[in-house]
């Protein structure tokens, strides 16, 4: 059943194209330029009435607004046998004769793009479109009608995994990225196509299958052991039965991945700036959600030169402080630490003794401004010698996941254990505080404050509020919601690896190799916490 | 741009507006009204959006959820058992299957089997030593490296799979030179004692009766097979086959090809073989310059200074290439940890490389 | 600016009860908002906004079943928007409410001392 329009709507784009609507909708239902928002506010409003409300409706065939409640706009229709009129707070057409709002594939797509371009003109970003089925996935729902529902209180989604012989830390990264929401929904619905000669060794083929198994609704517990298999073929650093890193597994397979990911990708097309090495244009899975930039600001003390590098990244690893270790600091680490917090920027005096005990500390820590010290001075290229400077990490990009790594484990040739030390978690977590745009805004005020009294204010208020991250209209968010942690019991040495995810809102689970219970939020946040995984709330369109 | 009217209707709508702002109960009864406006008008714009699915049809998929009964996946409270209202206890043994030897096993027993199996791990390493003392004389340390393109051969054919597990320590060399560089690292150890059942110094070419006469011997399914995983040419000194791999850079493809040519029925399958079976060991990622890159990659990442020591005075993007290359810019500190990791991280990065370009014979 | 006050005056006679000049000030407030291009930025942070808590899921429910009781072909807009609007105001949470009430608030008051 498809209604397409109607025959007044036919009639008209025949005669005089979309030309007309075109106009009426850049004019008055998206206006994008200044000049364009000034005519709006100026010319809209009911002839009759005079009225503003969102019904108001612009004539498709002359120049006559109409308000709806009123039946100002039907009357004119009526009248003058117009009988075709654009609402102006989302551009659908009014057919008054047929009695109801009528959609036509080319109207819609005009509409769409100016509404994409007003967006970006106001610093919006793409505006939300809703999600539309396409011939095919229509095609596909009709001919199977079965659905799976996914409520509250039911299993789907969660199963075991049988420890292979000290393989809890591969099923807790299991655990955590079979329930890293985009990727999951990535899997269950993009299909994975490989070359049949290639499958029996394609990670991307064996997570497909996995995926499918873990929504299936079946209740057994799995076993990896073909994954197992396939990331120690393609990560030889990893394989050995010894007990192994939790951390160093989830790198280690979100690089397999990626690789497995860009080789069945298609070719693209060749043209001088692609380069198939370079990982800041790959476009697989992995990279768009797992990939951030960190950017690296270093400042020459002599002259305030600033030298910036972006290095993508998958997570953030987080000192835990010299203090958490406890005693003497003599060790190669330990003293770097020690000396640099004396001489941090910071000024706080605190931290420097008592060491983190929040995540929002650790982050603190990370992006705060270190002075490097005199025995590591940098060659500045400004000053053409070496100079003491300071330097600062930032986040440039966060990825859709944030991963944070707590540096539990000591590997110097010193000290060989693990601190425990609590350190306390959100589940709710906003980043902004660390991003690069803070810092340069920071930066920004403190140098426009010495120079111009006046805040930053024009007319056109586009560009300022929203670029700037702040003021009451901002719409970047940095907001990012706990949905997995990994927890490492034990020593250093025998230790053993348990994860808490979460299913849907609000319901957590503990995974205990092939144990699933269920868990509540508390319980996950009073954990000790070892890899933290954050799904940011917003994702933000292209 | 504006006429001389709209001009002075902007500004007489600016003073208004500053007239009205100007009485905080305005302010507050406009934030109200506003608020309200909003409202309606999102929910308009779903009506909207609701209608409009509708008339063009695509409204349907959704509307129908009868689907599955929900409770068959109700959840289990019960404390004693898991959300599946299973006990904490396995009761049936879990068996799995080798993926590298096809055995069928306990999976509890998987990890400890799959290493042996894949010819790591504490026992395999002085298997390899012994290895490379034996062959020294015929084979340079860069070949050694190469032949580990052997064990990575399809198929259970039992042969191969003998030739697997003492062809697997064909990769301790370079693995063994990785170790000493990670002092102090506790995940990986590659010293050890004997382990059980592996062959002796010449397994590499004896397991496999690799001269012609044998050759011809065999069924010729069981020569295409063999062919199909080796580069097979009759070396002039020891007259076997070469076992090494299909890229096998000691003898070139024509010599393959004619070694088929003369042995084999079928000789057109050769060439379309040597596409598939490339592929299928360039996407399992295993790169002989891998291991020597590795080492590179270690003197790199092990400086303290991170990202500084990179020389980040320049602007442009640095040479990190792949984000596990970056794993710990964290801190100025360097962590033993990191340079264990880099040699994973620089080889990826040369990995990438190996799919672009030809292997180069 | 007296001839002004005078024919506003004018209009007062008309509706004594205030509801003209509540319309006058409505009027106002939304042009100037249009002419910023604030009004469309308000709308994107309540569209995210109730996107996020779920309202909109609740509201398309609502719209489907009008249409499914009443049919496809017969049923219009007008129908559907006047069984969901009320709904619609009260479904919205009161932390998405006060969010948006204090920033347009401050948005106000910022304007209007300039």
């Amino acid at each position: 059943m498809c209604d397409i329009g109607c025959p007044h709507l036919q009639e008209l784009k025949s005669t005089k194209g979309v030309e007309l609507y075109r106009i009426i909708f850049s004019s008055f239902v998206a206006a994008s330029s200044s000049v364009a928002r000034k005519r709006k506010a100026i010319h809209c409003f009911c002839f009759v009435c005079k009225s503003i409300d969102y019904r108001l409706h612009s004539c498709l065939q002359c120049v006559y607004f109409g308000c709806y409640k009123g039946h100002h706009i039907q009357d004119h229709a009526k009248h003058k046998k117009h009988y075709l009129a654009v609402e102006l707070s989302h551009g659908n057409i009014l057919c008054v004769a047929c009695g109801t709002y009528v959609y036509d594939d080319e109207f819609l797509n005009v509409a769409h793009e100016l509404m994409v371009r007003t967006g970006h003109k106001l610093g919006m970003g793409a505006l939300y479109r809703p999600w539309e089925p396409s011939a095919k996935v229509l095609e596909l729902l009709r001919k199977n009608p079965r659905r799976r529902k996914i409520v509250p209180g039911v299993a789907i989604g969660l199963r075991g995994l049988i420890n292979l012989g000290n393989t809890c830390f591969m099923n807790c990264i299991v655990q955590a990225l079979t329930h890293t929401p985009l990727l999951r929904d990535h899997f269950l619905t993009e299909e994975h196509v490989c070359r049949p000669e290639d499958q029996a060794g394609c990670l991307v083929c064996e997570v497909s299958t996995l995926f499918q198994e873990f929504y299936s609704g079946n209740k057994g517990p799995l076993t990896l052991h073909r994954l197992l298999h396939m990331i120690w073929t393609h990560a030889r650093h990893l394989a050995g039965y010894e007990q192994q890193d939790a951390h160093e597994f989830f790198i280690a397979t979100l690089d397999v991945l990626h690789r497995h990911c860009k080789a069945s990708a298609p070719a693209l097309p060749e043209n001088e700036n692609s380069q198939p090495d370079n990982p800041h244009q790959c476009t697989c899975i992995i990279d768009t959600i797992f990939t951030g930039g960190l950017q690296s600001d270093v400042v020459c003390q002599a002259c305030n030169g600033v030298s910036t590098t972006i290095d993508p990244f998958w997570d953030i690893s987080l000192d835990l402080g010299t203090s958490a270790r406890g005693g003497n600091n003599v060790g190669d680490e330990g003293s770097f630490n020690s000396v640099g917090s004396d001489l941090s920027l910071s000024g706080d005096s605190k931290q420097a003794n008592n060491g983190p005990t929040t995540l929002i500390d650790c982050l603190e820590r990370f992006t705060r401004a270190e002075h490097l010290g005199s025995s590591a001075k940098i060659k500045c290229n400004n000053c053409q010698s070496y100079q003491e400077s300071t330097k600062q990490l930032t986040m440039k990009k966060l990825p859709v996941v944030a991963s944070f790594h707590l540096k539990r484990f000591e590997h110097s040739s010193r000290l060989h254990k693990k601190i425990s030390t609590y350190i306390s978690f959100p589940e709710q977590l906003d980043m902004t505080p660390f991003m690069s745009s803070n810092r340069n805004n920071r930066n920004l005020l403190n140098s426009r404050t010495s120079s111009s009294s006046s805040s930053s204010s024009s007319s056109d208020s586009a560009g300022d509020w929203i670029s700037s991250g702040s003021g009451p209209l901002s719409l970047s968010d940095n907001r990012y919601s706990l949905f997995a942690v990994i927890n490492h019991l034990g020593t250093l040495d025998a230790g053993h690896y348990t994860a808490y995810v979460r299913q849907q809102n609000n319901h957590w689970f503990k995974c205990d190799d092939h144990m699933i219970t269920r868990a509540n939020l508390q319980e996950v946040l009073d954990s000790e916490g070892y890899l933290l995984f954050y799904h940011k709330k917003l994702m933000e369109f292209q | 741009m504006l006429s001389p009217e709209e001009v002075e209707a902007l500004e007489g709508i600016n003073r208004r507006f500053q007239e009205l702002m100007s009485d905080p109960e305005n302010v507050n009864e406009a934030a109200n009204f506003l608020v309200d406006d909003l409202i309606d008008e999102m929910t308009i714009g779903v009506v909207f959006e609701v209608h409009r699915s509708a008339k063009l049809g695509v409204l349907d998929p959704e509307a129908d959820m009868s689907g599955e009964d929900p409770s068959k996946f109700k959840i289990v409270e019960d404390p004693g058992l898991d959300v599946f209202g299973q006990p904490p206890v396995i009761k049936k043994f879990q068996d799995c299957v080798c993926p590298s030897c096809n055995r069928g096993l306990a999976a509890s027993r998987f990890a400890p089997h799959l290493e042996k199996c894949m010819g790591m791990g504490r026992n395999s390493s002085r298997i390899a030593s012994r290895r490379i003392a034996n062959n020294s004389k015929e084979t340079s340390s860069a070949m050694a490296s190469e032949d580990e393109d052997d064990e990575w051969t399809i198929g259970g054919d039992r042969r191969r799979k003998k030739r697997d597990r003492s062809n697997g320590n064909a990769k301790k060399p370079a693995k063994s030179l990785k170790a000493d560089r990670r002092n102090g690292d506790s995940n990986s150890s590659f010293s050890g004692s004997v382990s059980e059942g592996l062959g002796g110094s010449t397994g590499n070419s004896s397991s496999i009766d690799a001269s012609s006469a044998a050759l011809e011997a065999m069924r010729p399914d069981e020569r295409r097979n063999l062919l199909g995983s080796i580069c097979g040419v009759i070396s002039e000194h020891t007259r076997k086959l070469c076992t090494r791999s299909l890229r096998c850079p000691q003898h070139s493809d024509e010599q393959r090809r004619t070694l088929r040519a003369s042995v084999l029925v079928d000789e057109s399958s050769f060439q379309s073989d040597i596409q598939v079976l490339q592929v299928n060991v360039e996407s399992l990622g295993l790169d002989p310059d891998d291991l020597l890159s590795g080492l590179s990659g270690n003197v790199v990442g092990g400086l303290g200074l991170g990202s500084l020591s990179r020389g980040s005075w320049e602007t442009e993007r640095s040479n990190a290439s792949s984000p596990a290359d970056s794993v710990s810019v964290s801190s100025s500190t360097s962590s033993k940890k990191r340079e264990k990791s880099s040699p994973g991280k620089s080889s990826s990065h040369k990995k990438k490389s190996k799919h672009s370009s030809s292997h180069e014979l | 600016m007296s001839r002004r006050r005078t024919i506003d005056a004018s209009y007062d006679h008309i509706n004594n009860d205030g509801k003209e000049k509540r319309g006058v000030n409505k009027k106002a407030v939304n042009q100037h908002l249009t002419i910023e291009g604030d009004k469309e930025r308000f709308k994107e942070l309540l569209r995210r906004r109730l996107t996020e808590c779920g309202w909109r899921d609740e509201i398309r429910i609502l719209c489907r079943d009008a249409i499914r009781d009443k049919g496809v072909h017969n049923v219009s807009v007008d129908d559907i928007v006047e069984e969901v609007t009320p709904v619609g105001r009260a479904r919205v949470p009161d932390s998405v409410k006060k969010e948006l009430l204090q920033k347009i608030k401050s948005y106000l008051y910022e304007k209007a001392t300039k």
